[in-house]
C-alpha cells in the first residue's frame, strides 16, 4: 500500500499527464507559443519538464525565443551557467553600450538627438534601427534576465545602473529588486539623479519590500496615482508568478 | 503464323511472298529453316514488349544444336532502347524435327515510333554455318491527348514532351489569337489551335500519323490585389475622457518630466511581459486594473500610430516596390484561369492555370515613434489556415485566401489590454484579418464585402480598411469598421475558407 500511496503523489493525474503531454510537445512548435513556457512552470515536478526545455532551447534559433525558455529553466532550477550566460551575453552588451542615446531633450516627437545622428553618420547605422535597439531590443534583453531572478545577475544589473540609457537602468532596477539587492538601493538613487530625476526608472522599485525602496519610489514618482498604477503592474505581476510557483508546488492558488 | 527462313549465307535461296508469308527456302542438304509466328501485337508500344514464337526446323535429316539472335541488318543500328531475348537461345533439332524458342522485344520510353528492320539469325555453333531472316518491327507512337488547357498534352516516344502553351493576355474573354501551341523541335510533332465559340480546339499529330484533339472552355479571373492597411484617420486618438496625468494617458504619450525620454517603449516591454504572463483587461485579480477609458484610448494610441501610408491609386504591373515597401497589413494578389466542365463549373487541376498568386502579411509599424519600422522578429503571423489558389466544394468559386494577425509580442499587449484577466494562453485573445479573392466559374470576381461572423461568403474581414485593385488600377475601397467591435473579439474570429 505505501507503494501505491508514494506513486499517487509522484505521478500527476491522467488529465494533468496529458496536458503536460501537449506542453511539451509544443515546446518544438514555431513559433514558439512563451504561454506554454509559463504553463509548464505551473505544472507539479516531473523529470520530463526540465530535458525537453534544455531539448527546446537547442533546437529553438530564435532569440528571444531562446530567452525565454533560458529564463524559465533557471525559475525552475537549472543552475548550469549555459542558460545564465546566454542571458547574460546579451546583458553585457547592453550595458556596456554607450552609443548617445536617441532622443534630444525637450525635442519634438521622434527627434533624434545631434549627437546620435553624428553617431549613425559616422556608423553608417540607420537611425531607425539603432533606436529600436536602444528603446526595445537592448532593454527587453535586461528585462529578460531580471525576469529570471537569478541572484548571478547581480554585478551586470548594478553596472547597468551606469548606463546612458534610461530604459536599460530601469530593468536593471528590477533586476536588482526582483532578487532583493537592496544594498542597490542608493546607487538607484544616484542613478535616477544622474539621469535628471529618474521617474522613468522607478517602475522596478516596488518589486522591493522594503521602507527604503518604498520612500525612493515616493520621491521620484510624486504622483500618487501613477506610483498606484506602477505598483499594481509590480503586484499583478508577481501574483501571477506566485500562483504558477503554488501550482507548481501542488498547492492551491494564493489569495 | 508468319513464316520466315532465310537461305543459307553461303549458298543464295529464292525469296517468294505468299499470302502474307515470308519463306525463305534453302536447296538442297542438310540443313535448318528458321520462321517467326504471329507477334503478340502488331506494334511495340514505348515501355512495353512484343514476343513472336520462332520455329527452327530440321532439313534433310539434320540434327544439333541451332543459337539464335537479332540484330539490326549491316549499316543500321537497332531502334534507341530496344532490346531482346530467346527463351531458350539456344534450340537443339533431332532429324526431321522442329523445336520452338520465343523471341522477346522490349522497349523504352526513349523507343521512338516507326518501323525498323531486323534481321533474324540462326547459328549452328559446330561449323559456323548461319542463316538469317530478315524482317521488320514496328513500333508505335504513344497515342497522345490533351486533357485540358493547363496540361501539356503529348508524351512522345521519344521521350519527348510537347508543351503547350497558353498565353493569355485579356480580361474575361476567352483567349483565342493568344492561344498559341508548341512543340520541341524535331519531335516531329504538330500542334494547331482552332476556336468555336467559346471552346478551344488543340489538335496534335504525330510523326507516324496518330492525331488526337480536344477542346475545352475556360475563364479568366481579373488580376485582382487586395491590400489590407490600417488607416490611421479612421482610428482618431480621443483623450478627452483621461486627465492629462492619467497614468496610461502618460505611459504612451507620455515622457519623463526631466529627461523627456519617451515613457512608451518602458510601457510596451511592461505590457509585453503583463500580457506573455496572463494579465488581461479588468480591475479583478490578474487584471491591468485600466478603466474602460483607458483601454479605449491604448487601443487608438497604438492602432493609430502604427497605421500604414494609404497605398497608391494604381500599382506597377510587377508590384514588387509596393510589396517591399511593406506598407500593409495583407497584400493579397490572385490572378487564374481554368477549364470548365460541361456543367459549367470548374475543373480544377491544382497549381494550374495560376497566373498570380501571393499572399503575403504586413508588418506593424512600430507605435511609440510612427516610423515603419519592423519592431519585434515576429512582425506578424500568418494563418496555418491559409491556403494555396483552392476550389470551393461546390466547385464554383476559386479563390485564394490571405490571413493574418499580429506576431506574438503584438498578441501579448494585445492580451494586456483587451484580453481576459488570468488568460493561460496569450495568443488565443487576438482575432484575424483576412481577404478572400474569390472568382466564379465565369471568371467574375466576387464582390467585397465584411463580416463581423467570418462567414463564408464574406471575404473581408471588419478591420481594417481594404482597397481592390483590378488590372493594377484602384477599383472599390472599403473603409475600416469601428475597430472595438475587433478588438472584442478574438482568435475564433478567422476565415475558414469559402465553401
Amino acid at each position: 500500500m505505501l507503494w501505491v500511496f508514494c506513486g499517487s503523489l509522484m505521478t500527476p493525474n491522467g488529465a494533468g499527464q496529458t496536458q503536460l503531454d501537449s506542453l511539451l510537445g509544443s515546446l518544438s512548435d514555431t513559433p514558439l507559443n512563451n504561454a506554454v513556457l509559463y504553463q509548464l512552470e505551473s505544472q507539479p515536478p516531473d523529470a520530463r519538464i526540465l530535458p525537453a526545455l534544455r531539448a527546446a532551447f537547442e533546437s529553438h534559433g530564435d532569440k528571444r525565443e531562446k530567452q525565454a525558455i533560458a529564463a524559465t529553466l533557471i525559475r525552475l532550477g537549472e543552475k548550469s551557467d549555459r542558460y545564465f550566460e546566454f542571458l547574460a551575453s546579451f546583458v553585457r552588451q547592453a550595458v556596456q553600450d554607450r552609443t548617445p542615446m536617441f532622443y534630444k531633450r525637450g525635442g519634438r516627437r521622434g527627434e533624434f538627438s545631434p549627437e546620435f545622428e553624428n553617431w549613425c553618420a559616422l556608423n553608417h547605422k540607420d537611425p531607425n534601427e539603432v533606436r529600436v535597439i536602444q528603446a526595445y531590443v537592448e532593454p527587453m534583453d535586461v528585462q529578460a534576465l531580471a525576469q529570471a531572478q537569478d541572484q548571478r545577475a547581480d554585478g551586470l544589473f548594478r553596472e547597468g545602473l551606469e548606463s546612458p540609457n534610461a530604459y536599460v537602468v530601469a530593468f536593471c532596477v528590477e533586476g536588482l529588486a526582483r532578487i532583493g539587492d537592496e544594498s542597490a538601493i542608493p546607487l538607484i538613487s544616484k542613478a535616477a539623479e544622474r539621469l535628471g530625476g529618474g521617474q522613468l526608472i522607478a517602475g522596478g522599485l516596488p518589486w522591493y519590500s522594503s521602507v527604503e525602496a518604498e520612500r525612493l519610489f515616493e520621491r521620484l514618482v510624486p504622483d500618487q496615482a501613477t506610483r498606484d498604477y506602477l505598483r499594481r503592474q509590480v503586484v499583478t505581476m508577481r501574483s501571477m508568478e506566485s500562483q504558477r510557483a503554488a501550482r507548481r508546488a501542488g498547492g492551491g492558488i494564493p489569495k | 503464323m508468319n513464316n520466315f527462313s532465310s537461305p543459307p549465307t553461303r549458298s543464295p535461296s529464292a525469296l517468294e511472298r505468299q499470302a502474307g508469308l515470308l519463306t525463305f527456302f534453302t536447296c538442297c542438304g542438310s540443313d535448318f529453316s528458321i520462321a517467326l509466328g504471329t507477334p503478340t501485337a502488331n506494334v511495340l508500344p514505348a515501355q512495353s514488349s512484343i514476343s513472336y514464337p520462332v520455329t527452327v526446323t530440321s532439313i534433310g535429316g539434320w540434327a544439333g544444336t541451332v543459337h539464335l539472335s537479332v540484330g539490326a541488318p549491316q549499316g543500321s543500328n537497332m531502334s534507341a532502347g530496344v532490346t531482346w531475348q530467346f527463351s531458350p537461345s539456344s534450340v537443339l533439332l533431332s532429324s526431321g524435327g522442329t523445336a520452338s524458342s520465343t523471341l522477346t522485344l522490349n522497349s523504352t520510353a526513349a523507343t521512338p515510333g516507326g518501323s525498323f528492320p531486323l534481321v533474324l539469325t540462326g547459328a549452328r555453333p559446330s561449323d559456323n554455318y548461319t542463316k538469317t531472316a530478315n524482317f521488320s518491327l514496328g513500333t508505335q507512337v504513344t497515342t497522345f491527348a490533351v486533357n485540358s488547357v493547363t496540361g501539356s498534352g503529348i508524351v512522345h516516344n521519344n521521350g519527348q514532351q510537347v508543351s503547350i502553351t497558353n498565353n493569355v493576355t485579356s480580361s474575361n474573354t476567352v483567349p483565342s489569337s493568344a492561344t498559341t501551341c508548341s512543340a520541341p523541335a524535331g519531335s516531329g510533332v504538330t500542334c494547331t489551335t482552332s476556336f468555336s465559340g467559346s471552346s478551344v480546339i488543340l489538335s496534335m499529330t504525330a510523326p507516324c500519323g496518330t492525331q488526337a484533339s480536344d477542346s475545352f472552355t475556360f475563364a479568366l479571373g481579373n488580376d485582382t490585389t487586395v491590400i489590407a492597411w490600417v488607416d490611421a484617420s479612421k482610428v482618431p486618438i480621443d483623450a478627452s475622457q483621461l486627465s492629462q496625468t492619467d497614468p496610461v494617458f502618460q505611459g504612451l504619450e507620455g515622457s519623463d518630466p526631466v529627461t523627456l525620454l519617451p515613457n512608451c517603449p518602458l510601457t510596451l516591454a511592461k505590457w509585453l511581459a503583463g500580457g506573455e504572463a496572463g494579465i488581461g483587461a479588468g480591475t479583478g485579480p490578474g487584471g491591468n486594473g485600466f478603466s474602460p477609458a483607458e483601454v479605449l484610448f491604448a487601443n487608438q494610441f497604438l492602432i493609430h500610430n502604427s497605421a500604414n501610408a494609404a497605398p497608391p491609386s494604381s500599382l506597377a504591373p510587377d508590384q514588387s516596390g509596393f510589396l517591399a515597401s511593406k506598407q500593409f497589413r495583407l497584400y493579397t494578389r490572385y490572378q487564374q484561369y481554368y477549364e470548365l466542365t460541361p456543367q459549367s463549373a470548374i475543373s480544377w487541376i491544382p497549381n494550374a492555370g495560376i497566373l498570380k498568386a501571393t499572399a503575403v502579411p504586413g508588418v506593424t509599424p512600430e507605435p511609440c515613434f510612427g516610423t515603419p519600422t519592423q519592431l519585434f522578429s515576429l512582425a506578424a503571423e500568418q494563418n496555418p489556415l491559409n491556403p494555396q489558389p483552392a476550389l470551393t466544394q461546390n466547385g464554383y468559386w476559386a479563390y485564394l485566401l490571405n490571413q493574418g494577425r499580429l506576431g506574438q509580442e503584438g498578441q501579448a499587449v494585445n492580451q494586456f489590454l483587451n484580453g481576459p484577466p488570468n488568460n493561460p494562453d496569450y495568443t488565443t485573445s487576438t482575432p484575424w484579418i483576412w481577404s478572400a479573392i474569390q472568382f466564379d466559374s465565369n471568371g467574375k470576381t466576387q464582390a467585397f464585402t465584411q463580416n463581423t461572423t467570418s462567414s463564408t461568403t464574406q471575404n473581408l474581414s471588419i478591420f481594417p480598411t481594404y482597397w481592390v485593385y483590378t488590372n493594377g488600377y484602384l477599383a472599390y475601397r472599403i473603409p475600416q469598421s469601428d475597430v472595438s467591435a475587433f478588438i472584442d473579439q478574438n482568435s475564433t474570429f478567422q476565415h475558414t475558407g469559402p465553401k
